[in-house]
């Protein structure tokens, strides 16, 4: 989350360098309109300029806030919350104490995304090994074997394809699983590199606009709701999952019934429990939204996507 | 939550305060249970309890700074909006005790009948592979446990029977499969010859065997992820969620989301276990009226001799008589299909009104897509 959190002292971060510049741009259309109305005199012109401001000083606020809530959480480690819940990351996530939330969040995911893949990929490889058992024959000669012969063929793994037809059901899961962490990577990426950059500003700038306020304030509650609470979620998430993934790399060969435990475990943890997370986000955009003057119907435009 | 009337507040005020301050006084006494002898304060709160406590002050202590910054610069608006915001903590407080209080209490009670039949029938219920005097479940029975700790030792032994019927299915795929492609051969140099395969009608059992072994390792991954989501409920749900809910929903713009939050830590951490426990008797009940449904029969598997003839030994009548099929498909489309998600669908069903009524209107479809 380089590109959202301030360097100290570094000045300002290019979303709230677009934003400023937004805004700047927003006042100066809206003076511009107002001498216009006192140049006319057209008191209609003027009326509606004041009404503008005043909502356009609205949208300069809510950056402010927003600016402040990111700074907060941007400095807010992880140990601390660690340490509300007396909860810890799965190991293999290496999330240190002094991560901030956005850290960890990549930290989780990317855990995530490596432990499903390397079980994928064994699981995989279980299946092939079986696949190739399945097709061994062999020949037993039990009388006259040399010019007479008389005996029996067998295929001793045939019988394996039922597991095989099992396996690879817990191997869609698995890899449902894992494009499922690489989608939420990808957006948590994408909430990084182009959600502030540009839907913020765009956001701010729309809401001082007359018949554009909606749109501004929807623009800007679902960034809030995104930015905001999705890489808490995923922290939630991990924290929740931390102390019940004690995966070990060796243990899917002892049994192949671990293949399914497996495939439980990465469903709930990366199919199941992200879901819940976008109800909550949906609940809390909507409800920001409608604050902000915009009510939006996010869960079908989520059903859409 | 519906906003009471400005005018209105001033009067509900005062004695939702005494009634706010009167209830933290007393959260003690309602949460901890009654201590023989002197004890610390990490003894008498679980952790959950301190942390919901502690977001319940944090919540108070902000609303107060904002009502005497309306006082101290005269801003009525503020000061409205701290008495209202007061109030909503009020209710959450309200809610919480009352709701995490009386469905313990009910959780508890229910998990005790419940361990104590489960002590009595565990054999004949097809867990006689489980040890039923475990501590735990004499914990339950005198009313120690929960609900939670019930579904988990319930759901440990469903998981247990599956796992080893899963490992008798693929055994017997695999000598089925071994004994149809049996082919005995006789040739005599090119001059010509004979091979015969006696067992290869068995191969077209194989496809059932394939669907079985399908279903019961469908249900092994059922249960197994309803097991991994009772343990993370039972972690994190109330030390978690339920204090963050209460943080959130004490302020207007993210009411929703913490209503939500609250309605997901209950719904998950009491009405998910008791469901859990309503499966457990249909189980027992099926078994009680179905006493051969508690196991899945033994089935004879066919064999070969050293020259490739092949025996049956009633493998067929086996696979196809009511001992065998009738168990299995409860317990791998009933117990482990259909059940999971009504389970799934009843603790959305309460998540939702439960949301509704803390503050949060959560989307019906979404919920039951993911149900």
């Amino acid at each position: 989350m380089v590109g959202v959190c301030p360097i100290p002292g570094a000045g300002v971060t290019d979303w709230q360098g677009l934003a400023i510049v937004g805004m700047f741009i927003t006042f100066c259309a809206i003076s511009a309109i107002y001498m216009l109305g006192q140049m006319f005199r057209n008191p209609n012109i003027t009326a509606w300029s004041r009404l503008e401001i005043y909502q356009a000083i609205i949208s300069a606020m809510i950056i402010v806030l927003i600016s402040v809530s990111i700074t907060a959480a941007c400095s807010t480690n992880i140990g601390d919350m660690m340490s509300f819940s007396g909860l810890t990351f799965p190991a293999s996530a290496k999330v240190l104490p002094s991560d901030t939330y956005f850290d960890a969040a990549t930290k989780e995911l990317v855990a995530m995304r490596n432990l499903n893949y390397v079980f994928y990929d064994m699981v995989r490889a279980d299946v092939g090994e079986q696949e190739k058992q399945a097709t061994r024959s062999e020949y037993k000669c039990i009388i006259l074997c040399g010019i007479f012969q008389g005996g029996y063929s067998i295929q001793p793994g045939a019988g394996l394809y039922s597991r095989i037809g099992a396996l690879t059901m817990a191997m869609s899961s698995l890899q449902l699983s894992l494009f499922t962490v690489l989608f939420q990577l990808w957006v948590l990426k994408y909430l990084e590199i182009g959600a502030l950059l540009i839907l913020l500003p765009l956001g701010t700038f729309f809401r001082s606009m007359p018949f554009l306020r909606g749109f501004g304030s929807a623009l800007i509650a679902i960034t809030i709701g995104l930015f905001l609470l999705y890489p808490f979620l995923i922290v939630l998430n991990g924290l929740m999952i931390g102390n019940f993934f004690g995966l070990s790399y060796t243990a899917l060969k002892s049994t192949s019934n671990t293949a399914y435990t497996y495939a439980a475990v990465f469903f709930i943890a990366n199919v199941f429990l992200p879901a819940l997370n976008f109800l909550v986000i949906i609940i809390f955009t909507r409800q920001l939204s409608a604050m902000l003057g915009q009510e939006v119907d996010i869960s079908r435009l989520a059903q859409m996507v | 939550m519906a906003k009471i009337r400005p005018a209105a507040a001033p009067r509900l005020l005062a004695p939702l305060l005494i009634a706010l301050i009167l209830v933290l006084s007393v959260s003690s006494v309602l949460f901890a249970a009654p201590p023989p002898t002197p004890v610390t304060a990490e003894q008498a709160f679980l952790p959950w309890q301190a942390t919901a406590f502690a977001a319940l002050i944090v919540s108070f202590l902000v609303i107060s700074m904002a009502y005497m910054i309306g006082k101290g610069f005269e801003m009525p608006m503020l000061e409205l909006w701290a008495k209202q915001e007061i109030f909503q903590v009020a209710v959450t407080v309200v809610f919480v005790i009352l709701l995490v209080t009386g469905v313990d209490t009910f959780s508890k009670t229910i998990a005790a009948d419940a361990a104590k039949e489960f002590k009595h029938n565990g054999g004949s219920l097809g867990f006689a592979d489980l040890d039923t005097s475990t501590v735990e479940l004499n914990k339950m029975e005198s009313g120690g446990g929960s609900a939670m700790q019930f579904a988990q030792v319930y759901t440990k032994s469903q998981i247990t029977y599956l796992a080893a019927q899963y490992n008798q299915m693929t055994y017997y795929s695999e000598t089925v499969g071994k004994v149809s492609t049996v082919s005995g051969y006789c040739y005599a140099m090119s001059a010509g010859g004979f091979s015969i395969m006696e067992g290869r009608y068995l191969s077209d059992t194989q496809g059932s065997l394939g669907g079985a072994v399908s279903a019961v390792s469908s249900g092994l991954t059922a249960m197994e992820g309803q097991y991994f989501l009772l343990k993370i409920f039972q972690g994190s749900m109330f030390s978690l969620l339920l204090p963050l809910g209460i943080v959130l929903r004490s302020f207007s713009y993210t009411r929703a989301a913490g209503g939500l939050l609250i309605a997901l830590a209950l719904g998950f951490y009491i009405v998910f276990p008791v469901a859990v426990i309503v499966e457990y008797n249909i189980f027992a009940d099926y078994v009680a009226h179905n006493p051969s449904g508690a196991t899945i029969s033994v089935v004879h598997m066919p064999t070969y001799n050293k020259w490739g003839e092949v025996q049956e030994n009633n493998f067929v009548a086996d696979l196809v008589s009511p001992g065998f099929s009738e168990p299995l498909v409860f317990r791998t489309v009933i117990l482990t299909v259909l059940l999971p998600t009504l389970k799934i669908f009843i603790t959305l069903t309460f998540v939702r009104w439960f949301a509704v009524i803390m503050g949060a209107d959560v989307d019906v479809s979404s919920l039951v897509r993911m149900g």
